[in-house]
């Protein structure tokens, strides 16, 4: 647990770069700290593993404050990533990796376990790669490697400086993907600055928004596009903010299991049972045998043709439905594309598992909250 | 050849044992110039010089050639100095009693020949005792000398093996001092005239002594009897013709050379002690060695391992022995010299070989290089510290004025303070060269991205563990040229030290310009510059084995 108690950082000049920070950050959550340029995110970072003295106040780390260490011993518990890398490019991606586990003396064997691990983690191949030297790899390999070696001695702390900042935006959803997942599995003390709010929602348990040194509003990604605290907020935050709140929800979470739906091999009647339980005028064509989704039926073509056979549109799966681990924005991309009240809704396997409806996606951006504690449940 | 070649012929997959072939080039070039028997012209070096020398001794109707110009102040005072055209003999030829029956035969009017030997080295047998040698040599000595008048010092020493020297003159007895390992004993023989009697002992020991293999006369004055009523001039004229002919030949091969350098405590500076060694050892042998040391390297060694810093050392030691033992044959700066300037009749430097010369340059540079390259990196890595980082401008602007004052000034004013020699040119050359050190030192500790350092002080690096596991790796390059840049600056500041006496390849291009003999200025001029371009290579391979291996990939 990392806490800030009433910091101040101010300079000789006068000029306060954190203003009276009080912040708690629990065990195991990405505290993402955010605001415009020169709010003092940067430098509230840098105060906890010592980078930057304080000037009042005192930061916690474990109930213990940070200047009982020694600054060197200090630094090497927790694992510092930055958005320029700073890989040293006269050592190996190894030797790199192992810089803080050798400033902590471990024996050669447990450090070339360790490095190893962690390359393989990052998605690094330790045997091809591991001998290269930073140069030879390409923005985001570096940027993997960044995070390795952060995660070098297994710190229970890590400070992450727009770790992901340097690489473009594709590179950077799927490093961002990595991250969490390899969060999950570590549970590491987080704290995450970045200046981007896509990223923040994204990666973050919590979100502190800070503006000229002070900290304005501090709540997870959903609380804080649901009920922003003042304009400064709603304005950081984006008039788009459902939209980014619908990028938090699954599809899993949103989804109506209960949709019109019927066996390929029904008869005219029970389709047309089907519609009328539903009110609908369209249902989904499943194969009987496994439950796969191969089209849907519209009622006017039923009573057109007269047998489900030649009435249903047959379609991929693929290109109609939308996964079940996909975001809500997802889903709504695909209603408004396709003319349906419903995306179907598919697992792993391309078997229909339910449905998205626009009225759902609205009802859940209108009710704040409960989300979030959705996605606590699901312990993200 | 670079090293950007030879890394992209390696990365082609395009190999060739580059090494070997270069060797074998040498090998070749070397063996074809071996192959040339040269004439020495020199007449300082290698001939005896008696333009100024003849005297005619009052009454004797003799007239004394004095072969060398220092000979001729311990000569007789002359009555009479003829004004003669410049000729030469051959000095420490081995055939110097021939020579003066080819001048008795010659001449007429010549009624007797006299060569003084100044040394006489003996050589004899390996199975014999030094003592013994000398004690059977005493008596043939003794009895040659016995009715002379005067007396000479004749010193032994065992200056090789199985030779033992006579010196019969003060100028040996002085120099056999400071090398007392040399001398064994010193012994007395009462003589008179023995400077005439050079001749009459040569001939005596070559038939009286059973072990002899050979005997050499160093003469220093040839006497020159003739008959009454001769003319002066148009003798010493038909001598000239006669001594010219008797130049000495000397092979163009040169034998490998080596060096000895050891640090000496000079208080209050330390000095690195630079001596030539001359190991005999025809230099084609060393050269072919290379060959098959560089095809081994080729192939046994692979690929991946010849980046490695001992190889790199080997063929930087290896060049420079090729450049050295160039450097040890005179012959073939004579040769060279003369093919220049074939007028002229001083070719090589009469206080000193050429690599004495180069031995004291490099005493010079190496000595003040040890305190440019430590003060300047202590300097650049001082004021790049947080804590003395105001010190920087103070620092700039000193080194800068370092550089700027010209360097014969700053020899000037230490001159006064320290004195002549070898320190006050120390001084000077620190001076001057402490710029390129510690500049670069500061920008190359200046290039670390600010990112990296923050990231090692992130990750809990102390202070120092950043400057010697970040910073300074980083920097080497850039360090590393400085150094470069300050050392191949020194080789050629440093000729101008022989202006306050520090020795150097500054002397005969100090002398030449003085003496207008051009020769001269090349003797000095030639081998600084080889030196200045070796220095470069050789740094230029540390600057690459030195650079760690992730800083030479380019992105």
């Amino acid at each position: 647990m990392i806490e800030f108690k009433d910091v101040i950082k101010e300079y000789p000049n006068g000029f306060r770069a954190v203003d009276n920070l009080n912040l708690t950050v629990r065990d195991g959550e990405i505290c993402v700290l955010i605001g415009p340029s020169g709010c003092g995110k940067t430098t509230a970072l840098r105060m906890v593993n010592r980078l930057i003295d304080v000037t009042r106040g005192e930061i916690l780390i474990n109930g213990q404050p940070n200047d009982e260490f020694e600054p060197e011993v200090l630094r090497r518990q927790i694992g510092y990533a930055i958005q320029q890398i700073g890989l040293l490019p006269h050592m190996t991606i190894r030797d790199n990796v192992a810089i803080v586990p050798r400033l902590l003396d471990w024996d050669e064997e447990r450090v070339r376990q360790r490095v190893d691990l962690l390359l393989d983690m990052v998605g690094i191949d330790p045997g091809i790669q591991g001998d290269k030297y930073p140069r030879q790899l390409s923005g985001g390999q570096q940027q993997r490697v960044g995070v390795a070696r952060a995660l070098g001695a297994d710190p229970p702390i890590m400070l992450m400086d727009e770790p992901f900042g340097a690489v473009d935006p594709i590179t950077r959803a799927i490093l961002q993907e990595e991250f969490l997942q390899i969060q999950q599995e570590v549970g590491k003390t987080i704290i995450f600055v970045t200046h981007d709010i896509d990223e923040a929602i994204y990666m973050g348990d919590r979100i502190a928004l800070l503006r000229a040194g002070r900290l304005v509003q501090y709540d997870t990604p959903d609380d804080l596009l649901a009920l922003p605290r003042d304009d400064f907020v709603r304005e950081f935050v984006g008039t788009d903010r459902s939209l980014k709140r619908l990028h938090l929800i699954s599809v899993r979470d949103s989804m109506m299991n209960n949709v019109p739906c019927c066996d390929d091999d029904a008869t005219l009647q029970e389709v047309t049972a089907c519609l009328d339980r539903h009110h609908s005028d369209s249902a989904f064509v499943v194969d009987a045998g496994n439950g796969k989704l191969l089209g849907w039926v519209e009622r006017p073509a039923l009573v057109e043709y007269g047998s489900l056979s030649e009435a249903m549109h047959h379609a991929p799966a693929a290109s109609i439905a939308v996964p079940e681990d996909a975001t809500a924005r997802e889903a709504l991309s695909v209603l408004l594309s396709h003319s349906f009240d419903l995306t179907p809704v598919i697992d792993a396997e391309g078997v229909l598992t339910g449905g998205v409806s626009i009225q759902r996606l609205q009802d859940l951006v209108e009710e704040p909250g409960i989300h979030a504690a959705m996605q606590r449940e699901r312990g993200r | 050849m670079t090293e950007a070649t030879k890394n992209g012929a390696a990365i082609a997959g395009w190999r060739l044992p580059y090494g070997a072939l270069l060797w074998l080039l040498a090998a070749l070039l070397i063996f074809a110039v071996g192959q040339r028997t040269v004439t020495l012209h020199d007449q300082e070096k290698f001939i005896g010089d008696f333009a100024f020398a003849v005297e005619q001794v009052k009454g004797e109707r003799r007239l004394i050639l004095n072969l060398t110009a220092g000979s001729f102040v311990y000569g007789v005072t002359p009555e009479v100095i003829l004004p003669v055209p410049t000729g030469r003999f051959s000095r420490g030829d081995p055939s110097a009693p021939q020579v003066a029956q080819a001048l008795f035969d010659a001449l007429n009017s010549v009624s007797e020949i006299t060569i003084a030997a100044q040394t006489i080295t003996v050589a004899y047998q390996g199975n014999m005792e030094a003592e013994q040698a000398r004690s059977r040599l005493r008596r043939p000595v003794n009895n040659a000398v016995a009715n002379d008048r005067g007396t000479i010092t004749a010193q032994v020493s065992a200056a090789a093996e199985n030779t033992i020297v006579f010196s019969t003159s003060d100028e040996r007895f002085r120099y056999a001092q400071y090398q007392p390992a040399l001398v064994e004993s010193i012994e007395e023989y009462d003589s008179r005239a023995a400077a005439e009697a050079g001749s009459d002992l040569a001939r005596f020991i070559v038939s009286e002594s059973r072990p002899l293999e050979s005997l050499r006369l160093e003469p220093t004055r040839l006497v020159v009897g003739y008959a009454e009523g001769a003319a002066l001039e148009p003798l010493a004229r038909n001598l000239r013709e006669i001594l010219n002919d008797f130049h000495p030949r000397a092979s163009l091969a040169p034998s490998l050379w080596l060096l000895t350098a050891a640090p000496e405590i000079i208080p209050p500076l330390l000095a690195i002690a630079v001596e030539p060694l001359e190991t005999g050892i025809p230099l084609i042998l060393f050269t072919l060695l290379m060959v098959a040391v560089e095809a081994g390297i080729f192939f046994v060694i692979p690929h991946k391992g010849k980046n490695n810093l001992l190889i790199h050392l080997l063929h930087i030691a290896a060049v420079f022995l090729l450049f050295w033992s160039i450097l040890g044959h005179e012959p073939l700066w004579d040769a060279i010299l003369h093919a220049i300037f074939p007028t002229s009749a001083q070719l090589v430097h009469p206080q000193g070989t050429v690599i004495d010369f180069a031995a004291q340059h490099l005493e010079l540079v190496l000595t003040s290089s040890i305190y440019i390259i430590s003060g300047g990196l202590f300097l650049g890595v001082m004021v790049t510290r947080e804590n003395f980082r105001e010190f920087l401008p103070l620092v700039n602007n000193v080194v800068n004025s370092g550089q700027t004052v010209p360097t014969l000034a700053i020899v000037a004013i230490m001159a006064p303070i320290i004195g002549l020699g070898f320190m006050p040119a120390v001084v000077a050359l620190i001076a001057y060269g402490l710029l390129p050190v510690v500049r670069n030192t500061i920008a190359g500790i200046e290039s670390v991205s600010v990112s990296i350092v923050d990231s090692a002080r992130g990750m809990g690096m102390t202070s120092q563990q950043i400057l010697l596991r970040t910073e300074l790796p980083i920097a080497s390059r850039i360090i590393m040229a400085g150094i470069r840049t300050s050392m191949v600056i020194n080789i050629g500041t440093a000729t101008l030290g022989a202006f306050v006496g520090s020795g150097g390849l500054g002397i005969p291009i100090a002398s030449g310009l003085s003496m207008t003999v051009d020769a001269f200025i090349l003797l000095g001029a030639i081998p600084a510059a080889l030196l200045a371009i070796l220095t470069d290579y050789v740094l230029g391979r540390l600057e690459v084995v030195l650079t760690p291996r992730g800083l030479l990939i380019e992105t």
